[in-house]
């Protein structure tokens, strides 16, 4: 199995009208690591997590996922390579609200036509502490609960890395505090390699690599608050 | 204020630009029809008809033309309304007048090398001579065999002073000496007046009395004088444009069609736009629901974010409105041409065009979008503030039980009103079962997000083996029964219009032409299309052949007045006219009595007619004829053929026929031995049984007409209001993309959503049409089966089909665009 989650090199992407988001970005996120992008509004944070996520392709430059090169492919194959190897978890949940709690956390198998693995989604439903609340409409969660139904999402397919945009940007703090320790667990404990763009500091600190952008380009990179500790693979 | 309202106006208004181009073109469409109805139904109410051949006389004298009715419109009377020939000596005495003429219109048809040439109508020479005798050639025709025409008849038919022509009037062929050409008179045949008298037959009266005033004397002093003179009659007075009114008898029989025609098309006009453009603003103001949310976050008030709601629908409306009523009154002109075209209004009467219709049309256009959208925003704008925001962004809301419940009421009602035909057989009944599909519609719109509630839910739980795309469609109808249910009842609402509203014609006309085939007993009918009738001699004719029983079979129209709540009412009935010599020719299926006493003054009447009057035979009634003669009826059989021959049959007695008639039956000689009766009259045509009528019910074709432009109005209103829906989906879809939907996945998921919905609205509507149309087919026919067309069912359903999915898919594939 390939070590690296996501690798980018020289991603540059340029919008029409001559503004370049991403400018020769190149980085490499292995298995098992809890990565945080923080920068300004601006910075080319969003964009690097669309063009690292397969969600947007580069204008140059490679990406590769779970070991898929994905940069040259057109949306329909790169739907097909995110919903086996990414996860996404966003600050306004996306959650379909015509569908149940279970309904939404298993979508992206009956999308892929895969059926779920019972035990790993049993796991999952009571990490996530959402027993009980299957059954549920969307709508009649709490915003922690809907994000934790998104984290649950996120994981079903067993992805080879979750992007976070903002995961707590909607909460309060303490379930926010609850939303990040979530996210931990999962590094720590099923080797979950996250990805996530942030601006809140506090959030990034619980990430073990800071990468700091500005001007579409990495200016930084440091160790977060806690020691890089290598998962068991 | 208003000012900066404005600019948050614009500002989103741009963003909502698909929804309110879908409002601009309800109206659009909307103020199109209303105003080309409302203008011929101004036309109706107020048309005048400019002074034809009698302009020139400062006086006019008719009799009324109309029965009043009470507190309604009057009713036209369809032939004219004789005036005694005694006012015309009685007005000739009264000082200031120079000249009467008590004026004839009587038809004459030429002939010319065996053919009817038909060229203008008869009239007596003062007709002609008005005021002065005119320029011409040769002199006034004075003895019987007589006639002077104008120059450009005579060119016509090659005639010359001193030339012989054969004219087939007064019900027989005749020969008569050109004794003149006229050069100035109107086209007319010009007759002695002795002889006019006699060919008119019209013993002892005058169509109308043309006065001229003598020199000093001014029309209205004259008209003041002769009004006081008449004082005591009913007879009108009319100078200066009143005139042509009294002159043309067409005219007033046109704006009663009008009238009705326009008072019926309203009806279903505006409940249709109503409908497309209730449904335009609904998905415009929910596709707003979250700016005004937010704009009421910061601070604006409720009635703020209601007039905001309103401003950008009005202004879309205000913006189309001229362009629809400009194209309104084109319409109505293109209507009023095609009116003309089919004999329904003469082209004497103009179409009014008055700044009403569109006054009319603008404000009711402004008002239902104002109080439309403010009562769509009503919701959005009373919550608090920051609930506001919330709700918005959880769109799927429960229908409420009200609505359904008053729906299946309103379906269960329209049931009941369908049933009317099995009760009875009379035409009447027909219309239950259109307004009944109406009501029906109207009752599934109420219901509709209920039951596409329930039943996409029971689909859904029943997919869960169905491929993803499939499973979400159902899913997604079931959560936004509101937005999926307002396509899938106006799609219903087409399928069940056109349906029912096909079959109401249909299987009538059917009904009709059965029973009316069924009732000739193997007779000829002879006709005369080129004469205008029948002439009394070919009558005559026919009846002199050994062994042919003859009958007369004519046309008319006679007025039953009748009281409803005290009220004086009159109905207006076209009847057939059939004698005592009918029986054994024509079966009308006597019930009680018999044909044989249709003589004099008695009528037959149908039995739902005389179950619904409580008639019986023996029993009277007043009736009034074409002319506005009063009679009273004698009821002298009841018959069961109401399909063929409608509520009654009069006898000739009834009729104002006396020398030209619409058809002869003639049995017991062959069509051979029958033409050779006929040979000295061109333009007689005999045909085995009854002739197809080949000529298209105006009513019917209007009626058809009609459904089907509203049917492409409901189709684009329901394509325009999809369109815009499933643009708004742009963050579903999203949701689904992160999730792990590809595009063809999220296509799919359209597509599918577009075929229930199609599915849907065409069962729902056959649902709807279904029992009407058994109930009718029962009712009148006696076979739950209706006649067809059936190819109509299939060829609605894939139109349903083909807009549903086209405007879905287009509409997704652009949602999904990058």
């Amino acid at each position: 199995m390939n070590a690296d989650a996501v690798v980018l090199s020289s991603v540059t992407r340029a919008y029409p009208g001559g503004v370049t988001a991403l400018d020769d970005v190149s980085l490499q996120v292995q298995r098992g690591e809890f990565l945080a992008v923080v920068g300004q509004s601006g910075s080319g944070k969003s964009t690097l997590l669309h063009c690292a996520s397969g969600l947007d392709t580069p204008t140059s430059g490679s990406v590769v996922i779970g070991g898929t090169e994905v940069s040259r492919m057109n949306e329909t194959r790169r739907a097909k390579v995110r919903r086996e190897q990414v996860g996404f978890i966003f600050q306004s949940y996306n959650l379909v609200p015509s569908l149940s709690v279970e309904q939404n956390i298993t979508l992206p198998l009956r999308l892929a036509g895969r059926r779920p693995d019972s035990a790993w989604l049993a796991g999952l439903v009571q990490r996530t502490g959402l027993t009980g609340l299957l059954h549920r409409a969307p709508s009649e969660l709490s915003g922690g609960q809907r994000q934790r139904v998104a984290v649950c999402r996120a994981l079903v397919a067993r992805p080879a890395v979750v992007f976070a945009d903002e995961p707590t940007g909607a909460l309060d703090s303490v379930t926010a505090a609850s939303v990040l320790d979530l996210l931990e667990s999962l590094v720590d404990d099923l080797g979950q390699t996250v990805i996530m763009v942030t601006h809140d500091l506090r959030a990034a600190g619980r990430a073990r690599r800071v990468v700091t952008m500005a001007g579409g380009r990495i200016t930084h990179v440091a160790a977060g608050h806690r020691a890089p500790v290598r998962a068991a693979a | 204020m208003m000012g900066e309202m404005g600019a948050i106006c614009w500002a989103t208004a741009r963003r909502r630009a698909g929804s309110l181009v879908a409002v601009a073109l309800a109206v659009l469409i909307g103020a199109f029809a209303v105003t080309a109805t409302v203008s011929l139904g101004e036309t109706g109410l107020r048309g005048q008809a400019p002074t034809g051949r009698l302009g020139g006389a400062d006086v006019l004298i008719a009799a009324p033309q109309e029965v009043a009715q009470k507190e309604d419109i009057d009713v036209p009377l369809p032939a004219r309304a004789p005036v005694p020939s005694t006012v015309v000596t009685q007005l000739a005495a009264l000082p200031g007048v120079s000249r009467v003429v008590g004026d004839l219109t009587f038809p004459a048809v030429p002939i010319r090398d065996g053919a009817p040439v038909p060229a203008a109508e008869g009239h007596g020479w003062s007709s002609a001579a008005l005021p002065a005798t005119p320029a011409m050639t040769g002199r006034p025709p004075a003895a019987t065999g007589e006639l002077a025409l104008d120059a450009a008849s005579a060119t016509r038919l090659g005639v010359h002073v001193g030339a012989t022509l054969d004219v087939v009037t007064g019900g027989t062929r005749s020969t008569y000496r050109i004794s003149s050409v006229l050069n100035g008179p109107p086209p007319g045949l010009y007759f002695s007046d002795a002889e006019a008298a006699r060919l008119a037959n019209r013993a002892g009266a005058v169509d109308l009395i043309a006065v001229w005033a003598a020199p000093g004397t001014s029309g209205e002093t004259l008209a003041g004088r002769i009004r006081t003179a008449l004082s005591g009659t009913d007879l009108r007075v009319a100078t200066g444009d009143a005139r042509g009114d009294l002159e043309s008898v067409a005219a007033g029989t046109g704006r009663g069609t009008l009238i009705a025609l326009s008072g019926s098309l309203a009806g279903v006009i505006l409940m249709i736009a109503g409908f497309v453009l209730l449904s335009a603003l609904g998905v415009h103001v929910a596709g707003q629901s979250r700016d005004l949310a937010l704009i009421r976050a910061v601070g604006a008030t409720p009635r703020q974010v209601r007039r905001l709601a309103a401003a950008q629908a009005t202004l879309a409306a205000a913006v189309v409105l001229p362009f629809g009523i400009a194209g309104g009154y084109l319409l109505a002109g293109r209507a009023w041409d095609w009116f003309v075209g089919l004999g329904v209004i003469p082209a004497e009467l103009p179409l009014v065009l008055s700044p009403f219709p569109a006054l009319v049309t603008a404000a009711l256009f402004l008002l239902v979008v104002q109080l439309a959208a403010r009562g769509a925003a009503m919701r959005v704008s009373r919550l608090p503030a920051t609930e506001a925001v919330a709700a918005t962004a959880t769109e799927p809301q429960s229908p409420s039980k009200v609505r359904a419940w008053t729906g299946l009421g309103l379906i269960v009602l329209a049931t009941g009103m369908a049933a009317v035909p099995l009760v009875s057989r009379s035409l009447v009944a027909v219309a239950g079962t259109a307004t009944a599909g109406i009501v029906a519609v109207i009752g599934l719109t109420v219901a509709g997000p209920v039951l596409l509630r329930a039943t996409a839910s029971w689909l859904a739980r029943r997919a869960e083996h169905r491929s993803a795309p499939g499973w979400l469609a159902l899913h997604n109808l079931a959560a936004y029964a509101s937005r999926g249910s307002g396509a899938l009842t106006g799609l219903a609402m087409a399928v069940t219009l056109a349906i029912t509203y096909t079959f109401v014609q249909t299987t009538p006309q059917h009904g009709h032409d059965t029973e009316l085939a069924a009732s000739t007993r193997g007779a000829l009918t002879v006709t005369a299309p080129g004469l205008g009738g029948v002439p009394a001699q070919a009558l005559a004719q026919l009846r002199g052949v050994t062994g042919a029983k003859v009958a007369v079979r004519d046309q008319t129209t006679v007025l039953w007045p009748f009281k409803e709540q005290g009220k004086d009412r009159v109905d207006s009935y076209p009847v057939t006219v059939l004698g005592s010599d009918a029986d054994g020719l024509v079966d009308l299926d006597v019930r009680e009595g018999a044909m044989t006493g249709l003589t004099g003054d008695s009528i037959a009447v149908g039995a739902s007619f005389a179950r619904f009057q409580g008639l019986d035979v023996g029993g009277k009634h007043a009736l009034i004829r074409a002319d506005g003669s009063r009679v009273t009826a004698t009821v002298a059989a009841i018959y069961g053929r109401e399909l063929g021959y409608g509520d009654m049959v009069v006898s000739p007695g009834l009729s104002l026929a006396r020398d030209q008639f619409a058809a002869v039956l003639v049995s017991g000689v062959d069509a051979a031995k029958a033409r050779a009766a006929l040979s000295g009259l061109p333009g007689i045509v005999v045909t085995e049984g009854t002739p197809k009528s080949g000529k298209v019910n105006p009513h019917v074709a209007l009626n058809l007409v009609v459904v089907g432009a509203l049917l492409a109005y409901v189709l684009l209103g329901v394509a325009n209001s999809m369109v815009a829906a499933t643009a708004r989906r742009r963050e579903e879809f999203a949701a689904l993309r992160f999730a792990g939907a590809t595009p063809p996945q999220l296509r799919a998921v359209a597509r599918q959503e577009a075929m229930w919905s199609g599915l849907g609205a065409c069962a729902a509507g056959l649902g709807l049409s279904a029992l009407p149309l058994l109930f009718l087919g029962t009712g009148l026919l006696g076979t739950p089966i209706a006649p067809g067309p059936w190819w109509l069912v299939p060829a609605v359903c894939a139109v349903v089909l083909t807009v549903s999915y086209v405007s879905v898919t287009a509409a997704a594939r652009r949602a999904l665009r990058p």
